[in-house]
C-alpha cells in the first residue's frame, strides 16, 4: 500500500475566490489561528460540519480542497 | 446551567471546603493531642479490646502516636489532591491529564487510608502489649466497614482517574480537530 498524505488546497481556493482568510474564519465561525494551522496542514483532521461550511462559502467541492499525494520518502 | 458551569460552581465551594478541612484537621488533632491526658483509658483505647500492659514507655508512646498520625497525613496529602483538583475544575481545565492524575492520587490515598488501617492496627497492638507478660501479647488482625469503604472507593476512584485519562486523550485528539 502506497503511504499516502492529505494536502489541504484551501490557499488556493482563497486565492481563486479572492478571499482572504480573515473573511472565511468569520464566515465559518472559527478563529483565524485555527484556519492558519488548517491551512498549513498542521491539523489531525477537519469536521465534516467545517469542511462543509468552508465548501458553501468558497463555493466548492470538498475534493477542490483537500488531495490525496504520495508521501515523499 | 451547563454541566461545565456547574462543575466550576460546585468545584468552587469543594476547594473552600477542602481548604477549611486541610486547616481544620491538624488543628482538631493538636487540641486533642494537647488536651486529652494520656492516661491508660486512652492508652487502652487506641487498641480495642486489647489489655495494654500498665507501665507503658515513653518509647511505647511515641511510638503509638507517631504511628496513629500517619494516617491523618494521608487524608491531609488527599484533601491536597482534591483541593488541586477542583482548584483545575473551577478554571475549566477538565479533561486533562493533569486532573487525571490527581483523580488517580486521589484513589490511591483513599487505598492507602484502607491499607494503614489495616496495617497499623497489628503493629500498633505489638507495639503497646509487647512490655505484658507472656501469654498476654497479642497482635490483632481486624477488618471493619469503614477499611471496606475505603478500599472500595479507592479502587473506584482509581479506575475513574484511569478512564479519565483516556477521556483526556480523545479530549487532546479532538482539539487537534478543526
Amino acid at each position: 500500500m502506497k503511504d499516502m498524505q492529505i494536502i489541504v488546497r484551501l490557499d488556493v481556493m482563497l486565492a481563486l475566490r479572492k478571499m482572504k482568510s480573515r473573511d472565511l474564519a468569520q464566515a465559518i465561525g472559527i478563529t483565524e489561528q485555527n484556519l492558519s494551522l488548517l491551512k498549513s496542514g498542521k491539523v489531525k483532521g477537519i469536521r465534516f460540519e467545517t469542511l462543509a461550511k468552508i465548501c458553501a462559502v468558497l463555493e466548492c467541492q470538498p475534493g477542490d480542497l483537500l488531495e490525496a499525494e504520495q508521501r515523499a520518502t | 446551567m451547563s454541566s461545565i458551569d456547574k462543575v466550576k460552581r460546585w468545584s468552587r465551594t469543594l476547594q473552600w471546603l477542602t481548604i477549611f478541612a486541610m486547616i481544620a484537621t491538624p488543628i482538631a488533632f493538636w487540641i486533642g493531642a494537647l488536651n486529652i491526658p494520656l492516661d491508660q483509658a486512652i492508652v487502652d483505647g487506641l487498641v480495642h479490646g486489647i489489655t495494654v500492659t500498665r507501665n507503658v514507655t515513653a518509647g511505647q508512646l511515641y511510638g503509638a502516636i507517631a504511628l496513629s498520625v500517619i494516617s491523618p497525613i494521608i487524608f491531609l496529602f488527599v484533601l491536597n489532591d482534591m483541593r488541586r483538583l477542583f482548584a483545575s475544575y473551577r478554571t475549566g481545565d477538565i479533561l486533562t491529564k493533569a486532573c487525571a492524575n490527581l483523580i488517580k492520587r486521589i484513589g490511591q490515598g483513599f487505598l492507602g487510608l484502607a491499607l494503614m488501617q489495616f496495617i497499623l492496627q497489628p503493629v500498633m497492638t505489638a507495639l503497646l502489649t509487647m512490655h505484658n507478660p507472656p501469654g498476654k501479647r497479642s497482635i490483632a488482625v481486624s477488618l471493619n466497614s469503614e477499611m471496606i469503604f475505603f478500599a472500595l472507593s479507592g479502587g473506584l476512584i482509581i479506575v475513574i482517574g484511569w478512564a479519565m485519562r483516556e477521556a483526556s486523550n480523545v479530549a487532546s485528539e479532538n482539539r487537534s480537530f478543526v
